[in-house]
């Protein structure tokens, strides 16, 4: 039986595998690159948290909305009560629109107080008028949205924040 | 007793020439080449061929990486959305801002060029929220210029874009973005605490940071077909004069 040479095999194998990577070689060496960039902005937009600040004389109801959160909003108030109200802006900057409230004109920024607005009433006359009643305040936030150029709105039917504050009690 | 000659065994002894004269002919075009430039009476400036890339915002240089003569990198490091907002600005959800992302050819020779960009949410550690919408971040694409969406390889969170022209050198393509806008959406996303007579609404996405990631990467237009299945693991056609592609 003839005897396998190892030698000889294992130089010929070694040649091939060397002619092998020259081939590979060529085959990888294309033109490449890359380059990568990354970057963020906050929002910052926290919350939108919005007082009411009443006082009550013999004028009414003096209410301001007061933004207490991070972020812009929009603002508007009404009340009831079993008499008629009249509202007035001493200092402006409310306004009454056809859903029944009103309105701050403007955008209320975090941090900031709405003019007053006076909620004022004639009390009941004659023998059924009431020992006393309630005047209910509502006050609803939205948070400012802007259209594609920046400007803002409001968007009462998404985001509606209604809450009733009913904490005046009069009697004459 | 006469000593018996070792005898070489035929067949390996050819494999080994064979391997042999493999090896050598290998290097002939090499050496070949070498012969053909080589001149006593001339000089010749051969002027070596160098990759690179960079990627603008809004026209300006964010980030690049080029190759220089010595086959040693020029790299820029920049970031994104830096000059989205002016000085003590507020971001509004809803409006759009101008983004336009467009990409030069940086070094000497044609490239075909193609972005991948990334969205997501992150939150004050840079950690990414996987919850939050990316679909919210939107990117203003602009396909009628050149650019196309690889709609096989683009998610929620990631658009592949590719230049269907070659770039030529120092040229820089049409931009593939034009606004970056917020969905105004993510105001309606709130959480309503109501404690006694005040109303609390925190966003959802209020604290967290939108954050674009680009990658932009550049080929060889010689021998592109190739050369971008190697490189960018994709298959596409190229025309005969490697001047477009398009995807498969």
């Amino acid at each position: 039986m003839r005897k396998l040479h190892k030698k000889p095999l294992i130089m010929a194998a070694a040649a091939l595998a060397l002619t092998g990577t020259l081939a590979v070689g060529s085959a990888m060496a294309y033109f490449t690159t890359y380059t990568t960039a990354g970057g963020g902005v906050t929002m910052n937009m926290g919350f939108t948290e919005t007082i009411p600040n009443e006082t009550v004389d013999k004028d009414g109801k003096h209410v301001t909305i007061t933004n207490t959160g991070d972020y812009d909003c929009f603002v508007r108030v009404t009340a009831f009560a079993p008499m008629e109200l009249t509202y007035t802006a001493p200092n402006g900057g409310w306004k009454a629109e056809d859903d029944g409230y009103w309105h701050y004109e403007g955008v209320l920024p975090a941090d900031e107080t709405t003019p007053e607005l006076n909620i004022s009433y004639k009390f009941p006359e004659g023998k059924d008028k009431p020992e006393e009643f309630n005047i209910v305040v509502i006050q609803e936030c939205t948070p400012v949205l802007y259209d594609e150029n920046g400007n803002p709105y409001a968007d009462w039917n998404h985001v509606i924040t209604t809450e009733t504050t009913e904490d005046s009690k009069t009697t004459e | 007793m006469k000593k018996k000659k070792k005898s070489f065994p035929k067949k390996s002894a050819l494999l080994l020439t064979a391997s042999a004269l493999l090896l050598i002919g290998s290097t002939v075009g090499s050496t070949r080449a070498a012969l053909t430039y080589y001149s006593e009476n001339y000089s010749a400036q051969i002027e070596m061929q160098n990759i690179g890339v960079s990627l603008l915002e809004n026209g300006d240089v964010v980030s690049s990486q080029d190759f220089t003569s010595k086959n040693q990198k020029e790299v820029k490091d920049g970031e994104l959305l830096t000059g989205l907002l002016g000085k003590d600005e507020k971001f509004a959800p809803g409006k759009k801002y101008k983004e336009e992302l467009s990409v030069q050819n940086s070094g000497n020779i044609d490239t075909f060029v193609r972005v991948i960009l990334t969205k997501s949410w992150q939150n004050k550690e840079g950690k990414k929220n996987t919850t939050l919408s990316p679909d919210l971040i939107e990117l203003n694409f602009l396909t009628a210029n050149g650019w196309v969406v690889a709609d096989q390889q683009t998610t929620d969170e990631r658009t592949v874009l590719y230049y269907t022209k070659a770039v030529k050198a120092g040229d820089t393509t049409p931009a593939l973005s034009d606004t970056l806008r917020i969905d105004p959406k993510i105001a309606t996303e709130v959480e309503k605490t109501v404690k006694d007579n005040t109303i609390t609404y925190t966003y959802k996405y209020g604290n967290y940071t939108f954050h674009i990631d680009a990658e932009v990467d550049a080929v060889q237009t010689h021998n592109a077909k190739d050369a971008i299945k190697s490189a960018w693991g994709v298959d596409v056609n190229v025309s005969d004069d490697e001047t477009s592609l398009s995807l498969q």
